[in-house]
Parts: structure tokens; C-alpha cells; sequence
């Protein structure tokens, strides 16, 4: 009972995750494609909870529905001004080219990806999937084997930010 | 879920859908969502195979160090975006054709 439980609740997040994508392959409004991200983005972080990685959900969900999803929003926001004559269907109206044959190129290469994974036969052992809580090891081992890439990742976010911060500046006289 | 298979085939459908989404858009910012969702893609893979692993935060360590670099490409991304689009009025690749002038 609890396990058909578990299988309808992984099913319904995969199903997300799908959906939430071919909404954004499928629309044609900038902004309602970013909503599509969003649901997208919850059945992702849905998934990691049930593959036992709770701490890259919640860091999911607030990177990058709290961070990413906000940034592309004020994206949008920001560069939707009314500014070229050309555009009739208003300025969140995206156009996408070779509809029919980009969809043939996406299922074709989901069919070498299918072959290939049900071609795979993995050595899974039972007794190991169902691991407790385990923040305090993924912080043990944060602070000491993968001390370094920490820290690449730190300059590598200032410079991110400084590099941001720069182009952004509008008012800047050159 | 004690199999690997379902990760691996929603994975391989968001990598498809994303690279799709980067190929077909005419705009940067669709552009630049399919690429979150290929990393997303990449994310799920790293993480249900940790699940198996003999220490599992290797792969989950990693997907977060993913996280972080595109949290960094996007913030960098946007800007150049913003300022595509005050140069040449339009976020549309196909119509950024000058190089100076």
C-alpha cells in the first residue's frame, strides 16, 4: 500500500517535470514559458527528495526557484520596453524556427538515449537505498575533501558578481 | 524508488526538451532557460546515481557545485542580455549580425 503510495507520488513529480518542460518547448510567451520553468524546476527538487539528496532539494528550490527563476523574471521585466516598430503580437512573443524538425531531431536523439539506457544493466545493491538524513557527513565532506573546489567555486561566484555588477551599470560614461 | 531506470529516462526526456528549446527559440532568454533545464538534467543523473553510491555525496556534492556555476552563468548571461538588448533593440540571435558599428 505505501509503496504503490510512493510509486503514484514519484510518478506525479516525474510527470511535472515533463509537463513543466514541453509547456516551456511549447509556448510561445516568454513569461508564461518561465512560469513552465518554475514547474519544471519543483519536480526536479520533488525528485531529489526521493533519490535521498534532501539537502540539494531544499538547495534546489532556493537557488534556483528563489535565485535563477527570479533573475530571468526581472530579465524579461527589464527588456520588454516598447521599443521595436516591428513586433505585432507584442514584445513576450518568442518565435521559434523549424518547428516540425527540431521536434524530429528532439525524438531521435531521446531514442539513442532510450537504447542506450535500457541497454545499461546496473549492479544496484538493495539494502543500500534507503539512507537517513545525511547533512552533517555532505558537511563533513564539503569542509575537507572537497575543501578546494569551495573555494574555486567562491572566486568563481565574485567574479560572476563583480562581472555582473559591470555590465550592468547603464550609466557609466565611456 | 529502488531503481534507476525512471531517473535516467526523465533525464534523457529534460536533456532532449532542453536542447530542443535551445535550438528552435529566437530569443536569448529562451535560449538561456533551455540551458537550465539541460543542467537540471545532468543534475537528476548525478543525484540518482549517488543514491547507490558507496559514499553518496560525491554526486550530490558536484550537483550542487553544478548549481553554483549556473547561478554565476545566469547572473553574467542576463547582463549581457540587458545590454544586447539596449545596443540593438531585440534579443533575437539571428538579427545580432554587426561585430563594430
Amino acid at each position: 500500500m505505501i509503496e504503490t503510495f510512493t510509486q503514484v507520488i514519484f510518478g506525479l513529480f516525474c510527470l511535472l517535470t515533463i509537463a513543466g518542460a514541453l509547456y516551456v518547448l511549447a509556448s510561445d510567451n516568454l513569461l508564461y514559458a518561465a512560469f513552465g520553468l518554475l514547474v519544471s524546476l519543483l519536480g526536479v527538487s520533488g525528485l531529489f527528495v526521493f533519490a535521498g539528496a534532501e539537502f540539494v532539494a531544499v538547495s534546489q528550490i532556493m537557488i534556483y526557484i528563489g535565485g535563477i527563476l527570479v533573475l530571468i523574471i526581472f530579465g524579461i521585466l527589464l527588456s520588454n520596453k516598447k521599443s521595436s516598430s516591428n513586433d505585432k503580437k507584442g514584445t513576450l512573443h518568442v518565435e521559434s524556427q523549424n518547428k516540425i524538425f527540431t521536434m524530429l531531431l528532439c525524438v531521435f536523439l531521446f531514442m539513442i538515449l532510450l537504447f542506450f539506457i535500457t541497454s545499461l544493466s546496473f549492479n544496484i545493491r538493495p539494502g543500500k537505498d534507503m539512507h537517513i538524513s545525511h547533512v552533517k557527513s555532505l558537511g563533513l565532506a564539503l569542509m575537507t575533501d572537497y575543501v578546494f573546489i569551495l573555494e574555486a567555486v567562491a572566486v568563481l561566484l565574485l567574479a560572476a558578481l563583480i562581472g555582473a555588477t559591470y555590465l550592468s551599470n547603464s550609466n557609466r560614461n565611456e | 524508488m529502488n531503481n534507476l531506470t525512471p531517473y535516467l529516462l526523465v533525464s534523457a526526456c529534460l536533456l532532449c526538451i532542453g536542447f530542443t528549446v535551445v535550438v528552435s527559440k529566437k530569443n536569448l532568454i529562451m535560449m538561456l532557460m533551455g540551458v537550465e533545464l539541460m543542467l537540471n538534467a545532468i543534475n537528476i543523473n548525478f543525484v540518482a546515481f549517488s543514491k547507490f553510491d558507496v559514499i553518496p555525496e560525491r554526486g550530490q556534492l558536484f550537483s550542487i557545485f553544478v548549481m553554483l556555476v549556473a547561478v554565476a552563468e545566469i547572473s553574467v548571461g542576463l547582463a549581457i542580455v540587458l545590454k544586447i538588448k539596449a545596443y540593438y533593440k531585440d534579443i533575437n540571435p539571428d538579427k545580432l549580425d554587426t561585430l563594430k558599428n
